[in-house]
């Protein structure tokens, strides 16, 4: 309970807040510029803030044992959390979230129906990827940029994992859009090493890459092109964006296996002006990219198989 | 979490406690680098903190002191005008959450050519944990250090 020290008496919150930080971090953290003497009185002022605690709390004038030490740095924290403001702790880490900067162990991760049914419902892929968000190698977030166009809210997070043969190791690159505490998943790819995309600089190229091999082409305002990074127009997207099934191999796919298994991607925001910005937009073979996986022994694969994944804790 | 507060919030300054020594256990005997205390050692405070990171261990107290320091930290710098409210909320919030990554441990390597001598300050022996070295630099820029994680 705050015992309101008297010689604070007087000073707003903030102010009095602050002389308690910094008489604490003069005994915790020795020479931290951080303790220097703020205000024109405030050495005499610490002074008489550590006498009265020291004989609230029964600590003689002299004494720095590191015990007592301690205890008096504990009752100035304890007198300057009385003095805060409540925090909407909630609020602060969405705001970081909207920035990309919360730290993605935060994060909830909600992972679509398409990528799980791409996995086959399997549980351990779905710890693949809550293991890839939470600690990432790699992420790389979009961020709104304040100006006309408001991003989607992506963020791309990529992680190795080792498995005990070499060669069915794989970069596992989870796409998702955030919102608040959640990130939703909706596009998971297993990139292995033997695919031009582990050459990449930034995860965006990473993607590109890997749609070069297992991406569709596609049509976007009649321009045929296997991978958008960026459009925006005043026009409804599903309007301005078509598979291109002209295309020799999709030709060929199709007819094989009479139904053609692809999955789109396109992250969307409308603008204040009513124009949609669109990102990462692409469309993945289905049928190419489960054989890759396949081929990679993916079907059966085992938990103990891959050598660094970290048991899933759940908030 | 350090790297993260100076780059978001403090100009990309750092106030940093180092040695010149990774590993003191490795020094010779007779060196002064033997006598630093293993609660100073770069690589002891490394370890155990990658040990309580990987672990979670929610009673590490090189976890619950930091808390604690930066919590002074986001007061001060709010009473100090150097930080808004917004941000000293962020800070408070981001450290009391359940992120277990914002604790992992980062190496800062300084290489010490390009520091003016008369900004390393040799900390008293008085003020350090043992008899062996220790220094601090108060306004180490981002541009003075590569970081390094395991």
């Amino acid at each position: 309970m705050s015992m309101g020290i008297t010689t604070l008496h007087g000073l707003d919150s903030v102010t009095a807040s602050g002389i308690l930080a910094r008489a604490a971090l003069s005994l915790s953290d020795f020479m931290n510029p951080a303790a220097k003497y703020l205000l024109p009185d405030e050495e005499n002022m610490r002074k008489k803030v550590l006498d009265e605690v020291r004989a609230h709390l029964g600590i003689r004038v002299d004494s720095e044992a590191p015990s007592d030490l301690e205890r008096i740095v504990d009752f100035l924290d304890s007198e300057a959390d009385s003095l805060d403001e409540p925090i909407d702790e909630k609020k602060a880490l969405e705001r970081l979230s909207e920035r990309g900067e919360l730290p993605t162990d935060l994060y909830d991760v909600i992972i679509s129906n398409e990528v799980q049914d791409v996995y086959e419902f399997r549980q351990f892929d779905v710890e693949l990827i809550i293991n890839t968000v939470r600690n990432p190698d790699k992420t790389q977030h979009f961020r709104p940029t304040g100006d006309t166009v408001d991003v989607p809210l992506i963020s791309m997070f990529a992680k190795h994992f080792r498995h005990k043969y070499l060669n069915q190791s794989f970069t596992l690159l989870v796409i998702g859009v955030r919102s608040g505490l959640q990130v939703f998943v909706g596009q998971v790819w297993r990139i292995y090493a033997d695919s031009s995309a582990g050459r990449a600089g930034d995860l965006v190229d990473f993607l590109k890459q890997f749609i070069e091999d297992f991406g569709l082409y596609i049509r976007i305002d009649g321009k045929k092109t296997k991978f958008v990074s960026e459009v925006t127009s005043d026009k409804p997207f599903r309007t301005i964006f078509d598979i291109d099934f002209t295309d020799d191999n999709a030709k060929a796919y199709r007819n094989k296996s009479k139904q053609h298994k692809f999955q789109t991607a396109h992250y969307a925001r409308m603008d204040k002006n009513g124009f949609e910005n669109s990102r990462l937009i692409y469309a993945v073979d289905l049928i190419k990219y489960k054989s890759k996986i396949e081929a990679h022994n993916w079907r059966n694969e085992k938990a103990g198989d891959i050598l660094n994944v970290s048991a899933t804790t759940f908030h | 979490m350090t790297l993260e507060i100076g780059r978001k919030y403090r100009g990309g300054k750092y106030f940093v406690w180092c040695s010149e020594h990774y590993d003191p256990r490795k020094a010779p005997g007779a060196s002064s680098a033997a006598l630093i205390a293993p609660s100073s050692s770069p690589k002891g405070i490394f370890d155990n903190l990658h040990s309580d990171c990987e672990s979670e261990d929610v009673h590490s107290s090189l976890i619950k002191g930091y808390r604690r320091t930066f919590k002074r930290l986001a007061k001060a710098w709010l009473a100090d005008g150097s930080l808004t409210k917004v941000q000293h909320d962020e800070i408070v919030s981001s450290i009391q959450s359940n992120s277990w990554q914002i604790w992992r441990p980062v190496l800062f390597v300084i290489p010490k050519g390009g520091i003016t001598p008369s900004r390393i300050i040799d900390v008293p022996a008085r003020d350090r944990a043992a008899y062996g070295p220790e220094y601090q630099i108060h306004d180490l820029d981002a541009s003075e250090f590569e970081v390094m994680e395991r």
